[in-house]
């Protein structure tokens, strides 16, 4: 049976490979993209069951990403070191599964995305 | 509905759509300190001054303090947080389990250090704040090298929580700041290369020198350096800059080295070791 599929999206590539090491003892299959458009072509290419998405990027915005994925299956994450009440409350409105706040701890990346990925096998 | 905006950065990067309310909490918080070019629909983006709404609230007296303020609170977060962490051992700091592997410990390690690493501070961090992240910098990294410690050594296999990190009484360093350019004089007594070996990363090898000191030097600094050697004779002159701070001192990387007097080092700190 094939592994879930996690994809990071950040521009740092700093946070990207934070991301996957924390994650190496969840069982899925991660792929990474750096801007909100390389994310839209590997969601459409792939269909990820969890995004861990980042809300300042160049080109389109995690925030716009995340509009375009409401009512998708794919669960997403967001990570972002801008985590006042107001943006979290949108996110959240906007579909999001979860909010990160950076800097991330290993333990509650994993946490998050067992959860969300939980969340994505019974929908 | 209420307008959105979109806030782009110098490096680009896009921050939207989000309201005025969400924007002017975000800058009290300090949290939006470069923004270039906005835009009312995510495409056509356009310089601050073009929309004064934004500019009055990205510049407004009030959130210039409201900055301060945050930046004085991070500060007082991160010396409370370096006061706990004291006691603490390095895995209950890191949060990793008994049996982690070296991987999950420097994935733990960089999670944590990450937000501390002084070269990626924004240019407008206020120097407590900056000083505070150096701490905590230092002292995570600290604990990290006992870590690697603990996995170099063969006769462990598991790696128990490492202790506290101790600094021994170290060979007293003295300085004198002349033109920019900081004297430092060091005598060592036989048998000791500490300041060799101590800063295990840049040792004697790689024409470093480790110095105690309770004086905080920017790294780059300009330096120039006379050892003594107890029952010797020729004493070491060199140039260097300070190339990192360590908790209870600094190291310098030492330029220009002679083949002499690396060959004085290297006889110092090998008979210092296998006496």
């Amino acid at each position: 049976m094939a592994l879930p599929e996690v994809l990071i999206v950040d521009d740092d590539q700093l946070i990207r490979t934070m991301v996957r090491d924390a994650l190496i003892d969840v069982p899925c299959e991660i792929r990474e993209a750096d801007s909100g458009d390389s994310a839209l072509a590997a969601i459409a290419q792939r269909n990820p069951a969890v995004v861990l998405l980042d809300l300042v990027m160049p080109g389109k915005s995690g925030l716009e990403v995340l509009k375009l994925l409401k009512g998708k299956p794919t669960r997403v994450v967001v990570l972002s070191a801008l985590d006042t009440e107001g943006l979290v409350q949108q996110a959240m409105a906007d579909g999001a599964h979860g909010f990160l706040s950076k800097p991330i701890h290993p333990l509650d990346v994993q946490s998050l995305v067992r959860g969300a990925l939980e969340a994505a096998a019974s929908p | 509905m209420s307008e959105e905006y979109w806030l782009a950065d110098s490096e680009a990067r896009v921050l939207g759509p989000i309201g005025l309310e969400v924007i002017h909490t975000l800058h009290a918080r300090g949290k939006l300190l470069d923004v270039r070019a906005v835009s009312r629909d995510g495409r056509k983006f356009v310089p601050l001054r073009e929309m004064p709404e934004l500019q009055a609230v990205l510049s407004a007296p009030i959130s210039l303090t409201d900055g301060q303020r945050a930046q004085q609170e991070a500060t007082r977060q991160i010396r409370e947080w370096l006061a706990s962490i004291q006691k603490r051992t390095t895995q209950e700091i890191f949060k990793v389990p008994q049996l982690a592997s070296r991987d999950a410990w420097r994935a733990a390690f960089f999670a944590l250090v990450h937000r501390y690493v002084p070269s990626r501070l924004p240019a407008d961090t206020t120097a407590e704040l900056r000083l505070a992240c150096e701490d905590a910098f230092l002292a995570l990294s600290e604990r990290m090298v006992e870590v690697e410690r603990q996995f170099r050594s063969p006769s462990t296999s598991l790696p128990p929580p490492p202790p506290m990190p101790t600094i021994e009484p170290a060979t007293a360093a003295r300085l004198a700041h002349r033109n920019g350019v900081v004297q430092i004089g060091l005598s060592l007594k036989r048998g000791d290369a500490r300041p060799f070996t101590q800063d295990l990363e840049h040792s004697w090898q790689t024409d470093c020198l480790y110095v105690a000191s309770s004086e905080r030097l920017v790294p780059s600094t300009p330096v120039e350096v006379a050892v003594s050697f107890e029952g010797h004779v020729t004493q070491l002159h060199a140039s260097g800059r300070v190339m990192a701070t360590r908790v209870g001192g600094f190291t310098v990387r030492l330029l220009n080295l002679g083949e002499d007097q690396r060959a004085l080092i290297r006889t110092w700190v090998a008979r210092s070791t296998t006496k």
